[in-house]
Formats: C-alpha cells, sequence, structure tokens
C-alpha cells in the first residue's frame, strides 16, 4: 500500500519535528518523554501507523482530554490524507487477530523505491525511465508514498519550518521545487517527455506529464499542510487568550460553547486547590485522649500522634441573581461556578428575579448544569418578559425568604441595578445586607456606568461590603476564587 | 507454557506486539491492537504504566493479566484518601521490638554488666542496636514487598487519584528508582525490577510529574465486537445470538443519561445472571427482572426501566 510516510531514516528528525507541533498544540513534552517517544516508536515498529499512534500516544499525551488533538494532528502529520480517514476500517495490524489469522502485509510504500525501472508496465516504452535518475523515476512511477518521504526532506532543506503566513505558501512549494531541480528532476522528466513525443509515444509523455503534475501538487499539498499545523496552533493560543476577556454579551454561539468548557475546568481546577487547603488548615492541637488510645500497644510510648480537627464552619451562600434579558449571561455563568462548587459550602441558596423572586435551589440539586439552568428558566412563576423591578424583587425576598440570611451567610447579587426608574429600596437592602456576614454585588456592567440613566448600583453600593465588574471570564473567575479561598 | 519468573523485558512473551497480543489472549484478556502495543512497550521500556479510564473497563484486569503471563507474585496496593507511607510502604512492628526487649532483658543485662559507667553502658548498647532494628521487626507493606521480592512482581497501584497529592510525590521517588530507603537500615534496590501498573478513574488530575514518569493508556468503553468477545471469554456457554443481543443492550444503556452507566464486568455479570436463568434471548420481562445487574441506583432504574422496550426494538432491528 502507498501514501505510507514514515520515514524510517529521518526518524529522529521527523519525531523532533511532531514533539515540536504538540508543544505549540499546548503539550506539554517534556524532553524525557521526547526521549521515550522515540524510543517506543523504534521499539513498536514503525511500519504499523496505529501502532506508531499507539507508542507516541502512551510516552507523549498523558491527558485523556487531549487525545483527540493528538489524533488529529498525528493524522496531519504522519497519515497522507488518503489514508486518513480509512483508519480502522482496513487495519492491517496482525496484533489485532490474536487468533492467528494473518492480517495484511505491513504498510512499506518506501519499500517500492527500491525497484528499479517500470516494474508496473504503466509505460509503453520502459526503456524512458531508465535514464533517469533515481528521484525523477519515483516521480515518474507515480510513487507517492516514497515522494512524500522525499519532499520532506527537501523540505527540511528548504527550511519550511519557518513557514508563519499563508500567503508564504507559494514561495515554499518553489523552494521545495527548486531543491529537487538541484538534483534535476523534474528536468530529466521533461525531456522524457519531449523524447516520447518525438518518439511517436504520446500515451507515455500524456502519462509522465500527468505525474509531474501530481507531484507538483503534492508538493504543494504538503506545505499546505505544514500550514494547516501551524495554523491550528495559532488559532488555539489565540482562541484562549481571546476567550478569557471576551465579553459574554459579545460572545458567539461557538465562544459560549468554548466558554462553558472553560468554565467546567476552571470550577474543578478551583475546587481541587481549595479542598486541599482547607484540608490542610483543618490540623488541630494535639488530642491526649486520642494519642493515648492509639498509643496503648506501644505502652504509652507515643509513636503516633492524634491532632484534633478544627471545626470550620463552611460559609451558607444565598445568592440573589437577575434573570432579565440583560443580565442574563452573566448570571448564567456565575451560576454555572456557583453549581460546580456547591460543596465547598455548608448551603446554597438561589433565588431567581426579574420583578418576581422565585427560589431555585430545589433546581440546583440536579447533576447537569444545563438541566438545571433549563429548569430555572422555565420555572413558573418568573416573567421573563417584564421590566426588571429591582425594589419589587427585594420586597418580595423579604417578606418570603428573608429568612435565608442569617450572620453565618454569604449574600451574593448579581444585576445590572437598572430598576426602571421604579423604587429600590434602598433602606430595605441596607437592612437586608446587615444581617450577612458579608455581601458582594456583582455587576456585568463597567464601573464607570454605574449610576448612570436608571442604574441606582450607587445606592446599593454603599449597603454593600463589597462589588465587582464581571464581564469576562477572567474577571469570574478572580471574583470566584477570592470567594472560596477568603471565606 | 509453565511461568518463568525473570526480568520481563526477556520474557518470551514480551518479544514483539505480536507475542504481547498472543499471550494476552491466552490469559484470558481481550486486547486491542493500542493496548497490546503501550503493554508491550512498558514492558520493554521498563516503565510504570498508567492506565486511566471509566471504572470496569478492564484496567485492574491488565495487571492480572500481565501477573499470569509472567508469572511474577501481584502485589496491590489500593489507594485511598489518608494513605500514607506507614500503610504503602513499611512500619517497625513496635509491639514486637518491644516484646523482644522485654524478653531479652536478663541478655541485655549482661553485656552491661561489664561495663562501669553509664557512657561506656550505652556504648556497648550502641554497637547491639542493630538488633532492635532488624528486618525481622519489618513489616513489609506492598510498596516494599515489591523492591523486595527476588522474582520480580507485578506491583498494582489501583486508583492512585484517590490518594493525597502528598502520597503520589512520594510515590515519584519508587518510580523513577525502584528503591526505598529504610533510615535505621539504609536503601532497598529492587534486584528484579517489579511491573507497575497504576490506574486511575480520574476523581483528580494527577500530577504532571508523575504523569511524566509513566506510559499512559486510556482505556474507554469497548466497542460491541470486542465486548462480545470479553464476554464470550467469561462465559463460554452463552450462545452467540443472546452475546450479540445482551451487548446491544447494554450499549444502549451507555448512551442514556445515567449516573452509573453499565460497564462491562456488568456485562458479564449479566450473562451469567441470564444464562442461570436459561434465557436464549432478551425480552422486556427478562430485562426488567434482571435489571439490577445493571443499574445500581434507583433512579437510573427509573430512567432505564421505561425506555426497555424501545432499546430492545433498536437492538432487534441491528440484528
Amino acid at each position: 500500500m502507498t501514501g505510507n510516510q514514515l520515514d524510517p531514516g529521518g526518524w529522529p528528525d521527523q519525531l523532533h519535528q511532531f514533539v515540536t507541533v504538540l508543544r505549540g498544540n499546548h503539550f506539554r513534552v517534556s524532553a524525557d518523554e521526547a526521549m521515550d517517544g522515540l524510543r517506543a516508536a523504534a521499539l513498536s515498529g514503525p511500519v504499523y501507523p496505529e501502532r506508531l499512534r499507539a507508542a507516541l500516544r502512551a510516552t507523549l499525551v498523558k491527558d485523556a482530554d487531549q487525545v483527540p488533538v493528538f489524533d488529529r494532528l498525528f493524522d496531519l502529520y504522519f497519515v497522507s490524507p488518503g489514508t486518513a480517514g480509512a483508519r480502522g476500517q482496513g487495519d492491517p495490524d496482525p496484533a489485532n487477530n490474536p487468533n492467528g489469522d494473518q492480517g495484511d502485509a505491513p504498510r512499506d510504500g518506501y519499500g517500492d523505491s527500491l525497484l528499479d525501472g517500470d516494474p508496473d508496465g504503466a509505460f509503453g516504452d520502459p526503456g524512458l525511465l531508465n535514464a533517469m535518475s533515481d528521484l525523477a523515476q519515483q516521480i515518474a512511477r507515480g510513487d507517492r508514498g516514497a515522494m512524500q518521504i522525499r519532499i520532506r526532506q527537501m523540505g527540511r532543506r528548504a527550511g519550511v519550518e519557518n513557514l508563519r503566513n499563508f500567503w508564504q505558501e507559494g514561495f515554499y512549494t518553489y523552494r521545495i521545487l527548486e531543491q529537487f531541480d538541484e538534483e534535476g528532476a523534474r528536468a530529466s522528466i521533461r525531456n522524457a517527455i519531449e523524447q516520447a513525443r518525438a518518439g511517436g509515444n504520446p500515451a507515455d509523455a500524456d502519462l509522465l506529464q500527468n505525474r509531474l503534475q501530481a507531484f507538483e501538487a503534492q508538493v504543494r499539498d504538503y506545505v499546505a499542510r505544514q500550514m494547516q499545523q501551524r495554523d491550528l496552533e495559532y488559532l488555539n493560543r489565540f482562541r484562549y487568550n481571546s476567550l478569557m476577556d471576551r465579553s459574554f454579551y459579545r460572545a458567539s454561539q461557538d465562544e459560549i460553547k468554548l466558554m462553558r468548557e472553560e468554565v467546567r475546568r476552571l470550577a474543578q481546577k478551583l475546587k481541587t486547590r481549595t479542598t486541599m487547603r482547607r484540608k490542610r488548615a483543618r490540623r488541630g492541637t494535639l488530642n491526649v485522649q486520642e494519642t493515648v488510645r492509639a498509643n496503648l500497644q506501644t505502652g504509652l510510648v507515643p509513636f503516633h500522634l492524634k491532632y484534633r480537627r478544627k471545626h470550620r464552619n463552611k460559609p451558607e451562600l444565598v445568592v440573589f441573581f437577575d434573570l432579565s434579558e440583560s443580565v442574563r449571561a452573566a448570571s448564567e455563568f456565575f451560576l454555572m461556578f456557583v453549581f460546580s462548587l456547591q460543596d465547598l459550602f455548608q448551603r446554597v441558596r438561589s433565588f431567581a428575579f426579574v420583578a418576581d423572586c422565585v427560589e431555585v435551589t430545589d433546581y440546583m440539586r440536579t447533576r447537569e448544569f444545563d438541566r438545571a439552568f433549563e429548569d430555572i428558566m422555565s420555572a413558573r412563576h418568573i416573567n421573563l418578559y417584564r421590566h426588571s423591578d429591582y425594589g419589587e424583587a427585594f420586597r418580595q425576598f423579604w417578606t418570603d425568604y428573608a429568612d435565608a440570611v442569617t450572620p453565618r451567610s454569604v449574600f451574593i447579587a448579581l444585576g445590572d441595578a437598572r430598576s426602571n426608574y421604579q423604587d429600590h429600596e434602598p433602606d430595605l437592602v441596607r437592612k437586608l445586607s446587615s444581617r450577612a456576614k458579608h455581601t458582594l454585588w456583582l455587576n456585568p456592567e463597567p464601573r464607570g456606568s454605574w449610576g448612570l440613566g436608571d442604574s441606582v448600583m450607587q445606592d446599593y453600593e454603599r449597603s454593600f461590603k463589597a462589588t465587582a465588574t464581571v464581564s469576562n471570564l477572567r474577571q469570574l473567575e478572580q471574583v470566584v476564587e477570592q470567594l472560596v479561598t477568603n471565606l | 507454557m509453565s511461568p518463568m519468573p525473570g526480568t520481563i523485558e526477556q520474557h518470551a512473551d514480551f518479544e514483539s506486539v505480536e507475542s504481547v497480543s498472543a499471550a494476552l489472549d491466552r490469559v484470558g484478556y481481550v486486547s486491542t491492537a493500542e493496548i497490546s502495543t503501550v503493554v508491550f512497550l512498558a514492558a520493554r521500556m521498563n516503565k510504570p504504566l498508567l492506565v486511566e479510564g471509566p471504572a470496569g473497563v478492564g484496567k485492574t484486569a491488565i495487571a492480572a493479566a500481565l501477573n499470569s503471563i509472567c508469572g511474577a507474585p501481584l502485589i496491590r496496593l489500593q489507594c485511598y484518601e489518608g494513605l500514607d507511607e506507614a500503610k504503602a510502604l513499611y512500619e517497625w512492628e513496635y509491639a514486637k521490638q518491644l516484646l523482644y526487649t522485654q524478653m531479652l532483658r536478663e541478655k541485655i543485662g549482661e553485656t552491661i554488666s561489664q561495663t562501669t559507667n553509664l557512657h561506656e553502658a550505652m556504648e556497648s548498647l550502641a554497637d547491639e542496636e542493630a538488633v532492635f532494628f532488624h528486618e525481622r521487626f519489618l513489616l513489609a507493606r506492598p510498596l516494599l514487598a515489591a523492591i523486595r521480592s527476588d522474582v520480580g512482581s507485578v506491583l498494582l497501584i489501583d486508583e492512585v487519584d484517590k490518594s493525597d497529592p502528598e502520597f503520589e510525590a512520594f510515590l515519584l521517588e519508587l518510580l523513577s528508582d525502584f528503591q526505598v530507603t529504610v533510615p535505621e537500615l539504609g536503601t532497598f534496590h529492587a534486584e528484579v525490577r517489579p511491573v507497575v501498573v497504576l490506574t486511575s478513574n480520574r476523581a483528580r488530575e494527577l500530577s504532571e510529574a508523575l504523569k511524566r514518569r509513566c506510559l499512559h493508556l486510556y482505556i474507554d468503553f469497548p466497542d460491541p465486537a470486542r465486548e462480545r468477545r470479553i464476554v464470550a471469554k467469561h462465559i463460554p456457554d452463552v450462545t452467540d445470538e443472546l452475546n450479540r443481543q445482551l451487548v446491544a443492550f447494554v450499549n444502549g444503556l451507555r448512551e442514556l443519561d445515567l449516573r452509573k452507566v453499565p460497564s462491562i464486568s456488568e456485562s458479564v455479570d449479566w450473562a451469567r445472571a441470564l444464562l442461570v436463568l436459561n434465557a436464549d434471548a432478551l425480552d422486556a420481562d427478562l430485562v426488567r427482572d434482571t435489571l439490577g445487574v445493571l443499574v445500581k441506583y434507583q433512579e437510573d432504574a427509573d430512567i432505564v426501566a421505561p425506555r426497555i422496550p424501545e432499546i430492545l426494538r433498536e437492538v432487534a432491528n441491528a440484528g
């Protein structure tokens, strides 16, 4: 089978390049691991692409989440376009058939290149090829597998790793072809074409012409694929950075999806860090009673020390968030954090409002946030189409759920504090926040517009111990991190 | 073939990917090209193998299979929160030490009777110090046992993600140098390096340092063909048709949003249960009665129960 691009001679080089590509795509590959990869590739027998894939994956990729990206890069790098899609169907690897039935022969595309002349008998005049150099013969035979190896070599010589922009593709294609020309490859084929034409052998001439064009296309394709690899790397880096700073309100559907994944990841990170820290902080003074009991068998010689555990009250969280159109995105992302971090708090009570205020704590007890948020959005008693009315919401909260706020609770309000010129109940809010241990107002609007127009943020700001702007992931992460670490 | 203890790199069954594949098959582990390749590499490169994947896809079974292939004893360390060196590595048997000291009191008296002052007594006791910290008082826990085994061993460190990060850091010395230091006795080197298999359910992310020292293998739920082979391997009496149906049904369940999706071990258990009930095909009542084998939570059962006919229909159509 042709189309194989594994070059047994250039291994260290080729793998080194692949590792560079991986590193560019956020894979953390240490020098040790790269060495392991090389050893593994050599041991596993590089003629089987799927074994090579397994060997490199085991040594270079240690995170299961990165496997899909690795597979894509592996396909781009090691598997030629024609065979990439056929993966898993015609797997020739005999290790898949332990019952003894023999699989196909290994893919040794480069074996062909050792043959001389015209083994396929495709040409009317086989002598046509004999006059050519090896390189030209490979082109003339249309041996894509062997060509790919040569193109790779020439690419290295032409410095294709410096390719940065797509408009350089033409230049590098030219440079690589130039390398081939130095060995007279294309010239000798052109000669052969003229010779065939002159010799009254137009079929051979056409075939050679086609093969030459196919070869040139293959070079172009190779350069384009180099660009693709680099692009992927660039795109990902760019996307991550901009994602963190992207406003919730200007994000596209795709970006929102990526953001959700990011929130999940950030929340997980915060959770691990916080539980570890809390566990460490909980060790208290020596517990004499327990220590005596544990050391009875050693005749009270204290080999094992037992400590008292500090009893720490996890804080209670009361989340009061605006669901109206203008704030919904920020609410959703914040709620997502709260959802993932519920375990870190003694208790979380959530209240949604537009004008009417409803407790939605129970919805947050399902296993998936998406479902929880859907339930919250479709909760009866919240009319999503009303204008937000902060006064009304706080009044209802005060009458129905005032007992939720206790001296142990952290009260967090999320909203833009735009009350549509209704009475916004500043005194009630002051009374409410003075009951809580800590109060925090999160506003998706930048500080500069607080208090402008119908915003009553300046009044609420006075009653709240802390305020912050949250309009992107970076800000949100900071706020949540402070919240879980300081409480 | 008789098991032959010795270094695994020289073991005939680890000569090539094909031989690993055949050996795994022989001991009843249905492998894939990827699993065979990585197991082969772990053996030949003498590196610990870190296996990740959902519960019940045969992570631990790899260690058991290696144990059957190379004949070295399987030593298992189950990780849990709060696992420490004393439980994993070694412990001094204080009680035994005290007992010996008590019983040897007379001999100790004799030893120091020749001395004239406290200092001399101390010195002569110090000469005998080795008596108090002798290997016979050392209680070898799994890690030390694996290092000290002179016929080699297969060391399974199960669910390493459940241990504390501190313990993970402590594992690093062991995994890179295969040696363990006991301050009173010195350093133990592994005469024959143990074959190390670590498993993780990804309850938390493992440290980069640990991952760097291991070869990484991710095993997911198998495709139906492989799962059928696994079931047939464990329950040879199951008919092909029943096997096909039950595997297809279990695969249908994995599509649902369950708290705990059935794993391979559940498929095998179910096959066994169906065989005991003399079933040769699935029907709705049969599935309902045996659902407890597949689904372990009431809330999951509530999700599955109404869908049984629908999944069965798909199973029938696929056949």
